[in-house]
């Protein structure tokens, strides 16, 4: 094997791209929602 | 309605359903079935099962679980018994405690592997073992299973004795004191431990650029992303990445609505479910598929990874992995660190399973919280000598196929028939929309009232057309290990049969009255 070929590269890139936002937008609404509440 | 304890904070809840998700699969069992199914393109799959079956069931399982804690209950036979008013739904309810609870007799044992193994990697005990066998020898020697470095199995049993008493007093301080300050303080550590090791594997680079320069940490990634396409056409790759989404979410067992059930009415449901969905998949595919894969392909090769992928998660975590620390500089440290991130993997899942059960003993019986789980954790602990003992004879594996295969599948069809079809997916869906600090898309209305069972039927039907026969039979299994796996099903059926008549004398003693 000759390390990531392009394609592969694109699916590590769009694992990782989906999962990091879906993980950021979660917890940046948790403590928006947090904070609105505490306010 | 009732006054059940709560959660103390909103972060500790979603840490708390995170590590009932986040548990040894994230690390093992998702690096061996992305690499033996496709690469890459089992990515496909693993996406499409995650978006149709695991964040449709969390929000089913978040939605029963409110909806049952509002009338008290904490278990699914009082919360099928709630939403189906049917004589019959409590028992199907009495699945989400056997299985959990079955789940908890082996996975105690197994996570007292990981404690034992932090301590044999910071005391070097397992340094000197350098090649696979003597490695293999020195892990069963460990469990019993075989002669060699330890002639009893004496210290496995303390280490037993050691993760019960930690889950026992975690447990014992309740829900907000106990599992919630345990999520806490674990699942932060958790994450900073998997990056650190992460990190160091990244890099590692290529340990032997003179003898090996094909075995390197680029061609570990290539390993796990490089795409296979012509595996998309296998459907078994399909119900690999099916299954995989089932198992890391922990849906199917009863525990999600466990949690959910000390939730308030108007409390968000759909963001918690879906942060919680987030944070086990960014452990299991960023952090999970960063470790294990790539740093047995640095320094075993592509063909000697695929054999340990083979071999199982436990081939991989136990004697791959050791093998890799000793040829690494501060290995005892990082070994330390990799079995003790799984233990906190581990104890986050255990708390969990055992919850139902207790919640149930103490709702149904009104008997006190202390007494409870000091019932569940006797009959955990005299339970799980036939796992310790019978080891060998295949009777932890029959076990993890019904419960922790199976019948995981099997509740998850048949909540979410009750949850849409039966309750109705109006009403279904008013309670997953309810409080949600989200908008969460009217498409999953019907995802869940029609994709998911259609979904969840199909991986039963495939089971059923190519594997249910000889599993039944157990046409492959070696005659030795016969009476004890016969036995293991027999242990189960008793477990179950005494499930179904506590729930039965619960509701005589003690019949729910509810204000629909």
């Amino acid at each position: 094997m000759n390390g990531l070929r392009p394609e592969g590269i694109v699916f590590l890139a769009f694992a990782y791209g989906v999962i990091i936002s879906l993980f950021v937008f979660c917890f940046v609404r948790v403590f928006k929602k947090n904070r609105e509440l505490s306010e | 309605m009732s006054n059940r304890e709560r959660w103390a904070t909103r972060i500790g809840l979603i840490l708390a359903a995170a590590g009932n998700a986040v548990g040894l699969g994230n690390f093992l069992r998702f690096p061996v079935q992305a690499a033996q199914n496709g690469g890459g393109a089992f990515m496909i799959p693993y996406f499409i099962a995650f978006l149709l079956l695991g964040i449709p069931l969390m929000w089913v399982e978040w939605a029963i679980g409110r909806y049952g804690g509002k009338y008290g209950h904490g278990h699914l036979p009082g919360m099928f018994d709630v939403i189906w008013r049917n004589p019959i739904a409590k028992y199907i309810g009495v699945l989400g405690i056997f299985v959990s609870s079955i789940i908890m007799i082996y996975y105690c044992y197994i996570e007292s592997w990981t404690l034992a193994f932090s301590f044999f990697s910071i005391t070097k005990t397992y340094f000197g073992m350098t090649d696979f066998e003597s490695m293999t020898s020195f892990l069963k020697s460990y469990q019993g299973t075989q002669k060699g470095y330890f002639s009893s199995i004496l210290l496995a049993y303390i280490f037993l004795l050691i993760t019960l008493g930690f889950n026992f007093y975690i447990l014992k301080r309740g829900i907000s004191k106990g599992i919630e300050l345990l999520a806490k303080i674990g699942m932060p550590l958790l994450i900073i431990l998997a990056v650190a090791l992460a990190i160091r594997v990244v890099t590692i680079g290529t340990p032997d650029p003179v003898n090996f320069p094909e075995r390197n940490v680029e061609n570990g990634f290539a390993f796990i992303w490089n795409p296979n396409f012509e595996a998309l056409a296998n459907a078994k790759i399909w119900l690999a990445a099916a299954g995989q989404i089932f198992f890391t979410l922990s849906v199917g067992m009863g525990t999600l609505e466990a949690y959910a059930s000390y939730l308030r009415e108007k409390d968000d449901i759909a963001l918690n479910a879906l942060s919680t969905a987030s944070t086990n998949e960014f452990v299991e595919v960023i952090l999970g598929g960063s470790i294990a894969i790539p740093v047995a392909v640095a320094f075993f090769g592509i063909p000697a990874t695929l054999e340990i992928a083979k071999g199982g998660a436990f081939n991989l975590g136990f004697v791959s992995m050791p093998l890799i620390f000793q040829k690494l500089p501060f290995g005892e440290f990082f070994g330390c660190i990799w079995f003790f991130l799984l233990f906190i993997a581990g104890i986050t899942s255990s708390v969990a399973m055992v919850q139902p059960l207790i919640a149930f003993l103490e709702e149904q019986f009104k008997i006190s919280h202390n007494k409870a789980t000091t019932y569940v954790f006797i009959g955990t602990f005299l339970s799980a000598h036939l796992v310790v003992f019978f080891l060998k004879f295949g009777f932890l594996d029959e076990l993890d196929y019904w419960a922790g295969t199976f019948f995981l599948v099997l509740i998850g069809f048949l909540e979410v028939i009750i949850f849409a079809w039966i309750w109705g997916i109006d009403k279904g869906w008013e309670e997953i929309t309810r409080g949600a600090d989200i908008k969460v898309p009217v498409l999953f209305k019907y995802v869940i009232k029609y994709i998911t069972p259609l979904y969840i039927l199909i991986i039963l039907v495939y089971w059923g057309i190519t594997d249910a026969i000889p599993t039944l039979l157990m046409e492959n299994i070696p005659s030795e290990q016969l009476p004890y796996r016969w036995g293991a099903r027999a242990f189960m059926a008793i477990v179950f049969a005494l499930l179904c008549y506590l729930v039965h004398k619960a509701w005589k003693l003690n019949k729910p009255r509810y204000e629909l």
